[in-house]
């Protein structure tokens, strides 16, 4: 698939980005030259099940993990070249919001000195980020007033939208959700996506929507992408990919969905005595 | 507005502890004021040297007529001080360098953690004794040996815990944020190790104690005129047999502190333990509540009236019927919380000894299974499917031994026709290779394979009832839909009935012929597999439930969402003939309200 130039700037562009984990003849090629991109207000679906290397994506983006070749920009400037210092003030420019809402807070630290850390990560004193702490706390719906609270205070819906408040908090130019309802029960789930869906209205966000539920990510994404044992086979907008799928592999992981269109097991039982 | 999700743990006093800060705290007031009051007689030379216990010397004197007791009083302070200082700077040293470890550079870090071991893998005692042979004789020498050498282990351990908590989100995310590697340890690591290092630094403080007087017993350490418990005994030993009471006095002290230290240390652990504290409750029992309409005698299984409750007698399960007929297949469907596990773990009999489960009946077949039953009959007719294949499984063992272990140990099976047998019902599932499947290890199968293998094992025994837990819950989508190809099979070729627990109504509805709605440990609809799938639902939860989930068939701009508070949990509907016909479809929506 090439990369597709188009005249407004993707603010996150992937290059033939291979990674390998591993040399010689244990090397293990996770990432075969895989080539996206999102451009700024839209959100970028990628679907793929465990082992086709949609986190290991998510990480070389962020940069947890060297890509062995290719490029990765932001805004047009290719990130693996950049020296240190360059890159350590790229860090901020792309947040991640994890999957488990239990371990993504710190259980010793109030929402508050969470949040201060990530308006200033030198000081992080609640006090004098107070305005933009409870800025932050109304935009994800939850009341200033619990800044001074502990993360176990929160169900776990609550957390995951704090997560969501500390990542909104950097203004990063991308945020990258791994997994972020995989760990919630179905009606925490609706109302983090629908607390999406308003923020990418609102906040005109740039993001990342990674995840295996495929109902999920139709729900949330513009664009998506499909990967497979390390390779995009399918890269598109997302009620063509899920209306007129490409390819095979594409079709089957759709009619695998249950309850959808294609979904079948087999026959039922005929009689129940 | 937030609701307490987990009340804070609230500390725990155990007896060991308060015995250990008592016996503590007397020490430390010895220490105190032992020194002003009787420095006079423990260090003054008199001439009534080497007497026996009398009124006035209770332990007797020593060589130069200064009484026992009173030397062993005084010895407190300079002993504790010195312990003190060397567990301070241990425990300071230790977790400098063991977190310090964890910011260097991978290689760094490497060899450094490899040197600790080689400190740790070395005797401490002998360690310090080399040190301070190289320092020479004296009180603070001994310290910085005894110091120096209990340093790796706790560096070590530092490390460890270091490296835990920096595998958790938080830390990552921190380091996105662009927070500095010292804020890293001050802000995150060092809050969340503070339990742990507290126990542990009242267990060093305890093996630091008998480590200086061991050095101040052989001559190393305390020097005269100064003395401490182990120069004490050093002194005592020299009239060991002539004045035996000399050498009681220091031996008990050091035991006190030694015992008060540990006991605070175990004290500690104890009470930061969030599991410790359980008390264990009643046994399952049959209610008093009259039969309700609901159950069903012809039925396979048949559950009436079941409540399951906590030690406190918090009822989570409130009151629960149901029935499975033979080749049927039940769903219960609900979020974290509804009750469905325990509704089906309690029928396999797998509850939590502490959990209290009474019914009217809960019965498979003949078997009452609200009595404690034979396990081999239990294991035999009731098959279990977990969730997680990846952890349902000894990672240790072939899974040959493990599959076939139903067969083995309950039936009497011998280990070749438990494999033979093992062996076709995974060709039967279309496990390819099933013979050299059996002889890998789990690590080496998907998650897929592992999940059929484990439901194959499950047919061997020619179960009655298959419980099946969030069976596909861990698994790929692809996957998911051949696991449920693979049941809907077994259920259609071999009649065997199923109780399916999913919180997933899209795969509830595919599957099952019955589907049961739970919340708050209630059931409050019942319906077919087909009303849910056409949307006939009438619960309004079960109807918010549906317009809560996300679908590609359609795409929604608002999902619902769905609190159990919102709804009047009570109002229930709930049908019978559903129930006790089994066809279920008269949908007249009968409206029943519980007590």
């Amino acid at each position: 698939m090439s990369a597709a130039i188009t005249q407004n700037q993707p603010v996150l562009e992937l290059r033939d980005v291979k990674v390998t984990f591993g040399s010689g003849r244990s090397a293990a090629t996770v990432l075969k030259g895989v080539n996206a991109s999102i451009h700024a207000g839209k959100t970028l679906g990628i679907v793929g099940e465990s082992g086709s290397g949609k986190s290991t994506m998510a990480k070389a983006v962020v940069g947890l993990v060297k890509p062995s070749d290719g490029v990765i920009s932001f805004s047009g400037r290719d990130v693996t070249k950049m020296s240190g210092a360059e890159h350590r003030r790229m860090r901020r420019a792309v947040q991640m919001v994890p999957q488990d809402p239990y371990s993504s807070l710190n259980p010793r630290r109030t929402i508050g000195q969470t949040l201060a850390e990530a308006i200033d990560p030198l000081r992080a004193n609640p006090k004098e980020h107070s305005e933009k702490i409870s800025y932050w706390l109304s935009t994800i719906r939850l009341d200033p007033e619990v800044a001074e609270r502990y993360p176990h205070e929160f169900s776990g819906g609550q957390r995951q939208r704090i997560a969501i408040a500390r990542a909104l908090a950097v203004q990063p130019k991308l945020i990258i959700a791994d997994e972020i309802t995989s760990a919630l029960d179905l009606s925490v789930q609706a109302e983090i996506l629908n607390l999406i869906g308003r923020l990418r209205k609102e906040l005109d966000l740039t993001m990342a929507f990674i995840s295996h539920d495929l109902d999920v990510v139709h729900h949330v994404s513009d664009e998506i992408l499909v990967l497979f044992h390390g390779e995009v086979v399918e890269h598109g907008d997302v009620d063509a990919v899920y209306g007129n799928p490409q390819h095979p592999y594409t079709r089957h992981l759709i009619d695998s969905v249950p309850g959808g269109p294609g979904f079948d097991i087999g026959e039922r039982r005929v009689a129940v005595v | 507005m937030a609701e307490t999700a987990r009340p804070r743990r609230r500390f725990r006093w155990t007896s060991g502890l308060i015995v250990g800060i008592v016996m503590m705290s007397v020490m430390i007031l010895t220490a105190l004021l032992a020194p002003l009051f009787l420095s006079e007689a423990a260090e003054k030379l008199t001439p009534q040297a080497s007497q026996g216990p009398s009124a006035e010397h209770w332990l007797g004197t020593d060589d130069f007529g200064r009484d026992v007791l009173a030397r062993s009083l005084v010895a407190t302070r300079l002993t504790l001080l010195m312990t003190a200082a060397t567990t301070a700077i241990a425990v300071i040293a230790g977790i400098a360098i063991g977190t310090a470890v964890w910011l260097a550079p991978r290689r760094i870090r490497a060899a450094v953690l490899r040197v600790i071991e080689a400190a740790v893998a070395y005797p401490s005692l002998i360690f310090s004794l080399l040190i301070a042979a190289i320092l020479g004789q004296g009180t603070w020498s001994a310290v910085l040996a005894i110091s120096i050498a209990s340093i790796p282990a706790f560096a070590r351990l530092t490390a460890n815990m270091a490296a835990s908590i920096s595998q958790r989100n938080y830390v990552s995310t921190a380091r996105l944020l662009g927070v500095s590697g010292p804020h890293i340890i001050t802000r995150h690591l060092l809050p969340n190790m503070a339990e742990p290092l507290l126990v542990l630094t009242a267990t060093v403080f305890a093996t630091t104690l008998i480590d200086l007087s061991s050095l101040s017993f052989i001559g190393l350490g305390v020097q005269n005129p100064e003395y401490d418990f182990g120069r004490l005994l050093n002194e005592a030993l020299v009239n060991i047999y002539s004045q035996p009471l000399q050498a009681v006095m220091p031996s008990i002290m050091i035991t006190i502190t030694g015992l008060s230290a540990m006991l605070i240390g175990d004290g500690l652990a104890a009470a930061t333990d969030p599991r410790g504290g359980r008390k264990f409750g009643s046994l399952r029992k049959a209610s008093e509540i009259p039969a309700s309409m609901r159950a069903d005698s012809e039925a396979l299984v048949e559950v009436d009236n079941l409540t399951v409750s906590t030690p406190s007698g918090v009822p989570l399960v409130k009151g629960v019927s149901l029935s499975i007929h033979a080749g049927e297949v039940v769903g219960l469907v609900g979020e974290s919380g509804s009750g469905k596990s325990l509704t089906a773990m309690s029928i396999a009999g797998l509850l939590p000894e502490e959990l209290g489960v009474s019914a009217k009946t809960m019965r498979l077949g003949e078997l009452n299974l609200l009595k404690k039953n034979n396990p081999r009959t239990l294991a035999t007719s009731i098959g279990l499917v977990y969730q997680d294949p990846g952890t349902s499984f000894n990672p240790a063992l072939r899974i040959g031994s493990q599959l076939t272990e139903v067969s083995r140990v309950h039936l009497g099976q011998s280990r070749t026709t438990a494999f033979g047998r093992m062996v076709k019902a995974l060709a039967d599932i279309r496990i390819t290779q099933p013979e050299k499947r059996m002889k890998q290890h789990p690590h080496e199968l998907s998650g897929g394979m592992l999940q059929r293998a484990m439901i194959a094992s499950t047919l061997v025994t020619d179960p009655r009832l298959i419980i099946a837990d969030e069976p596909t819950t861990a698994l790929d989508v692809t996957v998911q839909a051949d696991v449920l190809r693979q049941f809907r099979t077994i259920n259609r070729e071999m009649g065997t009935a199923m109780l399916f627990i999913s919180h997933d109504i899209g795969v509830v509805q595919a599957l099952c012929d019955k589907v049961i709605v739970m919340n708050g440990g209630k059931i409050l609809e019942r319906l077919t597999g087909e009303e849910l799938a056409a949307g006939k639902v009438k619960h309004p939860y079960t109807k918010a439930l549906l317009a809560a989930t996300p679908s590609i068939a359609e795409r929604k701009a608002e999902l619902v969402t769905v609190s159990a508070k919102d709804f009047a949990l009570d109002e229930v509907f709930d049908d019978a003939s559903a129930a006790a016909g089994g066809d279920g479809t008269n949908g007249t929506g009968t409206k029943e309200t519980a007590k």
